[in-house]
């Protein structure tokens, strides 16, 4: 193949590539390993939703076993509920504040509010489904939101699973340490308020 | 044209080819938790006051030892918060410089006041350092993981404090610790003549 024809060839091929640009995915990690992994990868580099999901579990775990446990569904569950309700078309787009989230939730760990079981376990799912709502709005001009949202819930999954579990294992000084935590996300919440002031 | 060359073309068409946008994706998350990580660490007057609450903490015990370490981040996120909705805080480098003479001198002088007063204290120089952090936001950041980063590293700085104030326990240690205390206050000394000239 020589002269014009190599030329043709390389000009139809090269257009061709050019051209075949992939959907943008804007507000959306893209990590190349697919629609799970940038589920996970959003979670897991979005502090707006890490700290709060911490935050919630941590709380059920100072609670005790029993809703620790109980955390471990609860919470994974409504985000992943939250996430489907974000991803529907037409979603309105209710975004809650995250300086309220972190303030919060960071209070709540902070002061370690003896509430009783079930009012911890309310307050995970209501986080559980804010955000993962948030999140859902944000995933749905992904190519794969619904696996972008499997990939989110399984992150959601082990950070709840993680944090409750350490929260409900110990006392003392350990237990001042996850309080100090709280006050640091709470901290960082009132930050952010200044910011959405700014 | 020879084959190579062929290959050249369409490997350049490849790396013209564009990819996904990835518009308004986490801009500046990293390079903003790292500011706000480094900035209280930059500032040896910032290093010094959060070391000495922390010290001061571990002289007073339970429950200052903790009640300072959880209540000084919001305190000081208050100061920020200030700050950044642009309400002025008169002689922030001052009260920064005298956070550093008066928790040196505190440690010092094992000197234990009711806790509120210490506490209210310790609030008080919270506001001049979260102040002094919230208005020195560089561009281009993102401002809620400049505000952890910043959090975080004054945290840290608690801890350190807190870890080496428990050599109070021995006799030796307890020495060392107020000749600590003694240092802490010649630097907010210096940091005081610094912030009036």
């Amino acid at each position: 193949m020589t002269g014009w024809r190599v030329w043709a060839h390389s000009a139809f091929y090269g257009v061709g590539l050019i051209l075949s640009s992939r959907p943008a995915a804007a507000h959306l990690v893209q990590t190349g390993l697919g629609p799970v992994y940038d589920g996970v990868a959003h979670f897991v580099v979005s502090p707006e939703y890490l700290a709060p999901i911490v935050g919630a579990a941590i709380y059920a775990g100072f609670g005790g076993k029993a809703p620790a446990r109980r955390a471990i569904v609860m919470l994974p569950l409504f985000w992943f509920a939250g996430s489907l309700l974000g991803e529907l078309p037409r979603a309105p787009p209710l975004i809650l504040p995250t300086w309220l989230v972190l303030i919060g939730i960071g209070a709540f760990v902070a002061a370690d509010l003896p509430l009783p079981a079930a009012l911890r376990i309310a307050l995970c799912s209501m986080v559980g489904i804010a955000l993962g709502y948030s999140n859902g709005l944000i995933a749905a001009g992904a190519a794969d939101p619904l696996r972008s949202a499997l990939g989110a819930t399984a992150a959601v999954f082990i950070v709840t699973s993680l944090a409750s579990a350490a929260a409900a294992a110990t006392s003392g000084w350990i237990r001042i340490v996850f309080r100090v935590l709280g006050s640091w996300i709470a901290a960082s919440g009132l930050l952010a308020l200044g910011w959405a002031l700014h | 044209m020879r084959p190579n060359t062929v290959r050249l073309i369409l490997i350049g068409c490849i790396m013209l080819a564009p990819t996904c946008a990835h518009a308004h994706a986490q801009a500046g998350d990293a390079s903003g938790f790292l500011t706000g990580f480094l900035h209280p660490l930059t500032g040896l007057d910032h290093i010094i006051a959060m070391v000495a609450v922390g010290l001061w903490g571990a002289q007073l015990g339970a429950p200052a030892i903790w009640l300072l370490p959880v209540t000084f981040p919001i305190v000081m996120a208050f100061g920020g918060f200030l700050a950044l909705i642009g309400v002025p805080v008169p002689a922030v480098e001052i009260g920064i410089a005298l956070s550093g003479v008066l928790l040196g001198v505190a440690v010092m002088m094992e000197s234990r006041p009711p806790l509120f007063l210490a506490l209210a204290v310790v609030a008080l120089f919270a506001i001049c350092h979260g102040h002094a952090h919230g208005v020195e936001l560089p561009p281009a950041t993102s401002g809620l993981t400049y505000s952890i980063g910043f959090v975080v590293a004054t945290g840290l700085l608690h801890a350190c404090g807190i870890g080496v104030g428990t050599i109070h326990r021995w006799s030796y240690g307890r020495l060392a610790l107020r000749a600590l205390g003694g240092l802490i206050s010649a630097g907010g000394i210096f940091f005081l003549a610094q912030a009036f000239t």
